[in-house]
């Protein structure tokens, strides 16, 4: 990504996450998402958001990275957004009940099963009738669009 | 319905692009968490509130989240005896930290068990026997809320009386 897009991409990671235009957000290129600062506890423990969005979905990642031996990633929450305009709407979450490491793999699971559940739920309420395989599947190209970032946005 | 390629289908509008007005469903189900999420807002200072709403055939409770930095916190938590039609609020409480599923379902089944021992005293009975029937009933009354939107077609049937109850939940502590 060049850096007028990289700059762009961040325009709009303010306006449409205006949660985090508190703290500032860096471009990981590695893993493909915008992290904010972390907070670190008394403990030694660090807390951040990891963010990926597309011109449809944001997700969010709720990560700790443990404060001891080799730093280990755990996924605190998951929560998909989508948009209504120039809002964002929460269509899901997720809270592990016990402990999870992070891993890229476990955060796109989670974030499709949240998106698959959300149209699926969104389709009895308003009597749409689509089959269940092909929500599965327009889910994971979306939650794969946003991860992978082949949705280019325009700020 | 056909889905034939990602644009130019009726899921597109469920999810639309940003910029573009969504028509989907006021009502948000939230299946993981098996509630409804509504009445959400963000502050001045950037922190998400929200709503999450079960119901069940005798139960209504609303929990108050606030979403800050990378924590969820759960505000508050009220419970209403519900009759299928109307609510009536039998206990509130703060709580005013960091979210576990656990903690909020003992406190609803605290607000249950204190409502109905209140019943049951006003009416005159007591007794051992009533005391472990109300446990046992303020358990079966919470596990009844946690029910699936998806896998379950009475809940299905009912969202048309559902919805009136969910939508009309405010988060009053915050001036909108």
């Amino acid at each position: 990504m060049n850096l007028s897009e990289s700059t762009k991409l961040t325009r709009l990671v303010n306006q449409a996450l205006p949660a985090l235009s508190n703290s500032s957000v860096t471009y990981n290129a590695d893993r493909n998402m915008y992290l904010t600062t972390g907070y670190t506890s008394q403990s030694g423990h660090t807390y951040f958001q990891g963010i990926q969005l597309s011109d449809r979905l944001a997700i969010v990642c709720n990560i700790g990275r443990g404060g001891w031996g080799s730093n280990p990633l755990f996924l605190n929450a998951v929560t998909v957004y989508g948009y209504d305009g120039k809002e964002k709407t929460i269509i899901g979450r997720w809270m592990p009940s016990t402990w999870e490491f992070y891993s890229d793999n476990l955060a796109q699971r989670v974030a499709i099963s949240i998106v698959g559940n959300y149209l699926k739920s969104q389709s009895i309420a308003q009597g749409l009738y689509v089959s269940d395989s092909d929500l599965l599947s327009y889910a994971e190209a979306q939650v794969k669009a946003t991860t992978m970032n082949m949705n280019q946005i325009s700020a | 319905m056909k889905l034939k390629d990602i644009t130019g289908n009726p899921l597109d509008n469920l999810l639309p692009k940003y910029g573009q007005p969504a028509s989907r469903d006021l009502l948000i189900w939230d299946e993981g968490q098996q509630m409804f999420i509504t009445d959400q807002y963000i502050s001045q200072a950037g922190h998400t509130y929200y709503l999450g709403v079960r119901v069940s055939e005798n139960l209504v409770t609303v929990l108050h989240f606030g979403l800050y930095h990378s924590w969820t916190y759960i505000n508050d938590v009220d419970v209403y005896a519900f009759n299928g039609k109307e609510k009536t609020l039998i206990g509130r409480q703060s709580l005013d930290t960091f979210y576990k599923d656990e903690l909020v379902r003992e406190t609803v089944e605290g607000i249950v068990k204190s409502y109905l021992k209140s019943q049951t005293v006003i009416q005159g009975l007591c007794g051992a026997t009533m005391d472990e029937q109300i446990e046992q009933k303020a358990k079966d009354a919470v596990i009844g809320t946690y029910r699936s939107l998806l896998n379950d077609p009475i809940v299905q049937k009912r969202l048309a009386d559902i919805r009136p109850i969910v939508l009309q939940e405010k988060n009053q502590y915050l001036l909108h």
